[in-house]
């Protein structure tokens, strides 16, 4: 899925590394999730959200809409 | 522009093709030397033989031409595939020294199909295991072997790296133990029993080493690569059995099965890998 990871990351200056760390997974799964190679689970998400301070849908971009009735 | 760095692209191919082509002559050469017989001479005087040493060296060329083609041919990457390769290819030629020696025993004469097959399985893995263990020890040494993303990511995993490639070692020596456990084997089935007994018990130990050590993207993986594995199994286990049912085929032996386990469960975890296209950067 389309994501805004690594600009949010680079514009608070962290290294994968660093972000792998805060959010106490590995920087293959940071790396991964930026190069839009693997979804996160839901709870990664979301506390990948609030370290960013932003909601999900901001931070993952579906271009998903509902069919109208 | 792009047309540069396709031209490139090429350059490298042709260059480490060369390389992979040299490097299977000297590994077929020291085979040779190692079983006193002549595999070239062999080659010539059968059109089957002749055909497969080639299809294998044209193999051997296209995987390490395609696997490298975006790496330039410069002095320190030479130097550092020559050391990852002639480490693999003593590995191969200390796999095949290990077999001459169990053919002086005599242990190999009674040997079935099967057999043969479980043990061959299970020494690519523990030769598999072993590189690997060098790869992350290499890492460590910060001695320059692999590319810096490469060693840091091993650095980072290393607990995690090691306790799978111990787990693999594992598996391979569990083949091994059985497969030199049949009619007239070297092993005892009850030494071979005591061995399988404690190999599998080292193993559930590292597999929940390893689990703890993985964090989310590795779990996924672990879960892919179970997925993937079973369908494989059921397929071509599946359809071996359904051949050995109508008498088409020769029924697998109980140590068919394991062998098809073990390798379709490697198999599963690198398909898993590929599908998400993380064995390239």
């Amino acid at each position: 899925m389309e994501n805004s990871l690594r600009a949010m990351r680079e514009a608070r200056g962290w290294s994968q590394g660093e972000l792998a760390r805060r959010l106490g997974v590995s920087r293959q799964t940071i790396n991964a999730v930026e190069t839009d190679k693997y979804d996160p689970s839901l709870p990664l998400a979301l506390r990948m959200a609030k370290l960013f301070g932003v909601a999900v849908p901001d931070l993952f971009i579906d271009r998903w809409e509902p069919e109208e009735e | 522009m792009a047309h540069d760095e396709f031209t490139s692209k090429w350059r490298n191919f042709a260059a480490w093709s060369a390389e992979g082509a040299v490097l299977y002559v000297v590994t077929v050469w020291g085979v040779s030397a190692l079983t006193g017989r002549n595999i070239m001479d062999a080659a010539l005087q059968s059109p089957w033989r002749g055909a497969m040493l080639g299809l294998t060296l044209l193999a051997s060329m296209a995987m390490l031409g395609f696997t490298s083609w975006k790496r330039p041919v410069t002095l320190r990457n030479l130097r550092n595939f020559l050391i990852r390769d002639v480490a693999a290819i003593i590995a191969c030629l200390l796999l095949v020294w290990g077999f001459t020696v169990l053919g002086g025993f005599g242990a190999l004469d009674q040997m079935s199909a099967s057999e043969w097959i479980a043990m061959a399985a299970g020494s690519a893995l523990v030769a598999f295991a072993s590189l690997g263990a060098l790869a992350v020890a290499s890492a460590g040494a910060r001695i320059g072997l692999l590319d810096e993303e490469a060693a840091d990511d091993l650095r980072e995993r290393s607990r995690l790296i090691l306790c799978s490639l111990a787990w693999t070692a594992a598996c391979g020596l569990l083949l091994i133990a059985l497969s030199l456990a049949g009619p007239g084997g070297v092993l005892p089935p009850l030494v071979s029993l005591a061995g399988a007994l404690a190999l599998i018990a080292v193993m559930v130990a590292l597999g929940v080493a390893t689990w703890r050590l993985s964090d989310e993207l590795a779990r996924t993986l672990t879960g892919e690569a179970g997925h993937v594995a079973f369908y494989l199994i059921v397929i071509l286990g599946g359809a071996w059995a359904m051949l050995a049912h109508l008498g088409i085929a020769a029924a697998p032996a109980p140590l068919d099965w394991l062998t098809l386990f073990t390798v379709l469960m490697f198999a599963g975890s690198i398909l898993a890998v590929a599908r998400r296209k993380l064995l390239t950067r």
